[in-house]
């Protein structure tokens, strides 16, 4: 058993739209994979089927189960933030730390007390008193002290404060992640998770477009600045993409040779918000 | 059965309120009433005296004669008043947590999927079949035995308060109160009943289960209007000559006990014709009660009516399986 993740012909059909036209991925274990993709491209529904919440054809298989069947033995090892504020607000802290503990045997309840202590939330407080941040915060400590080998996040961040997101992705690099482990993550705010992701998968209208690991990104993908004298020969190299930066153009290139590209101006690697934005052109239209 | 215990316990984080809250107010509103009916007689004997004279049965009399002089008739009238109370304290108790278990199993598959909690709960290793179980269990056989829990010791607290009274009095509790209440033979009646109440509340329990695992808004209307419109629709085709089923059946058995068997079933009257005696004159009749409740057990409706109750609770189940946001 290799692969944590490994998808065949992945298809679910909802009733006027194909939200994922059968697609195929693997993930490996010790990687952090950005899903990435406009909003109804299937990234949730991908999600979903993983997790077993809900039905689908096609091959599906997470650390050797089938989601469909014995979702209770699957979710032993696989962890779930679906997005901020999914917990019961009526919930005390102590309350969902106990209950969690009840009825996870991989929960490490010593290891959340020592999350929770570095945060302000109360044990006596009720979910709904706490500010959004808090929830996440709370949330994270749940979850990292469970010892899962997958763990899934669904938008974690959203509506946090630039502090809470910082916070968020430094705590599950720092005290969670490890060679063991794998995250799969989707979120709209690229930027911030550019820097931690091993792997990216792109995602349109319900197939994968682009599954690479952020090395082959960078090789793969250039960004040329261009003066205005060489924009034809730029333009003969059928870029992804063009924008104006002060005055010169900027053009985005997908497996171009790196010598032709230096020979018209300045090499550099393209954001990963570039290259989503690029290759995802006329998504809406 | 670790996950079941942790289940339930968080039915009762929840709905500590309802679950608890509710019928300990009713306890403590019932016996507030009395208190106050019992000081607003002693506060009327001090404004006439203790042997100020008042009329019984037409005749003058004051209340230390009326204990000295207690004859067979007032001992049947203060048990058949004691009995009453213990009627009247089961009626409204069942009532309240009636209405508060009818809107708990409609909520309680429906709720967290407003909300999106339920992606928080179907992120632990639980089983859905589980957590409906869980639902069912608290609202069908927990619930109640709390509910007679409270009832018991509301109840003893009465009898209490009323022994006081007469203690007060130069009277004989243990005569007059105690000795009157046929505490246990009630008690025991109400314990027989208690299985056959939890039979039947499962079909109740069943189909608002479903209909709270299964839509995607309004459970209310659907659960309710779904059985009215049933019975509506057999009436009509009814009218035109076709064949339906007897309208006593589908309104008694079905629709009423569908909806309404959390709240007050037959184990209730029973209970109540214990306490009150077949007609109001004759001592209560502990052999044809008892034949009462044994002929609860042997009707078919309340078997066939449980087994409905399971297949409904596996069909929430299977809803609930299936969709993880309302």
């Amino acid at each position: 058993m290799s692969a944590m993740i490994e998808a065949h012909g992945l298809r679910k059909q909802y009733r006027n739209t194909e939200a994922l036209r059968g697609i195929d991925f693997s993930i490996e274990p010790g990687r952090i994979v950005g899903l990435i993709g406009p909003n109804g491209a299937g990234k949730t529904t991908a999600l979903k089927a993983i997790l077993g919440l809900t039905d689908f054809q096609g091959e599906l298989n997470v650390l050797g189960h089938d989601p469909r069947i014995g979702r209770e033995h699957m979710m032993q090892e696989v962890s779930f933030i679906a997005d901020v504020a999914v917990l019961p607000r009526w919930i005390r802290v102590h309350q969902v730390v106990d209950f969690v503990a009840g009825v996870h045997p991989r929960f490490d309840r010593a290891r959340c007390e020592v999350f929770l202590a570095r945060t302000k939330i109360l044990r006596t407080a009720r979910v709904r008193e706490l500010s959004k941040g808090m929830i996440v915060q709370l949330h994270l400590a749940l979850v990292m002290a469970i010892d899962a080998r997958l763990l899934v996040l669904d938008e974690p961040t959203l509506g946090l404060d630039l502090l809470y997101r910082k916070q968020f992705y430094q705590s599950l690099l720092e005290d969670y992640f490890d060679e063991q482990r794998t995250i799969l993550i989707t979120t709209h705010q690229v930027e911030e998770i550019e820097h931690i992701l091993s792997d990216v998968m792109f995602i349109r209208d319900g197939r994968i477009t682009l599954q690479t690991d952020m090395d082959s990104l960078g090789e793969r993908y250039a960004e040329v600045m261009v003066a205005a004298e060489h924009a034809e020969a730029a333009r003969a190299l059928k870029p992804l993409s063009e924008r104006s930066v002060f005055g010169k153009s900027v053009y985005l290139f997908d497996g171009v040779e790196r010598q032709q590209l230096q020979a018209l101006g300045d090499v550099r690697r393209p954001s990963l918000a570039d290259i989503f934005v690029a290759t995802m052109q006329g998504s809406y239209t | 059965m670790n996950n079941m215990i942790w289940l339930v316990k968080r039915e009762f984080w929840e709905h500590r309120g309802g679950f608890f809250w509710a019928p300990f107010w009713t306890g403590v509103a019932v016996l507030a009433l009395t208190l106050v009916g019992l000081l607003a007689g002693e506060v009327g004997l001090m404004v006439h005296g203790a042997h100020g004279t008042f009329e019984v049965n037409g005749v003058a009399s004051n209340l230390q004669d009326m204990l000295a002089h207690i004859g067979p008739q007032q001992v049947e009238q203060v048990a058949k008043a004691l009995a009453g109370s213990l009627y009247s304290l089961d009626a409204v108790l069942t009532l309240v947590i009636g209405i508060v278990l009818f809107f708990y199993l409609l909520g309680a598959l429906y709720d967290d999927r407003r909300d999106r909690s339920v992606l928080f709960w179907k992120s632990l290793p639980v089983s859905d079949a589980a957590t409906v179980i869980s639902k069912a269990l608290t609202a069908v056989v927990l619930i109640p035995l709390l509910v007679f829990a409270i009832f018991l010791c509301t109840w003893l607290l009465l009898m209490l308060m009323m022994s006081a009274v007469v203690l007060l009095h130069g009277g004989s509790p243990w005569q007059l109160i105690w000795g009157q209440s046929n505490l246990l033979p009630l008690l025991t009646l109400q314990i027989a009943a208690l299985p056959a109440h939890m039979l039947l509340a499962l079909l109740t329990a069943g189909w608002l289960l479903l209909c709270s695992a299964a839509v995607r808004s309004k459970p209310f209307l659907w659960a309710v209007l779904i059985p009215i419109l049933a019975g509506i629709a057999n009436g009509w085709i009814g009218l035109m000559g076709v064949p339906t089923v007897p309208s006593y059946l589908l309104w008694g058995e079905g629709i009423n006990r569908l909806l309404l068997g959390t709240i007050v079933g037959p184990a209730n009257t029973i209970v109540a014709e214990a306490a009150f005696g077949r007609d109001r004159g004759v001592v209560v009749d502990w052999s044809t009660t008892w034949r009462g409740v044994a002929d609860l057990y042997a009707t078919p409706g309340l078997w066939i009516g449980a087994v409905v109750g399971i297949a409904l609770i596996a069909g929430a189940v299977w809803f609930r399986r299936r969709s993880s946001e309302a």
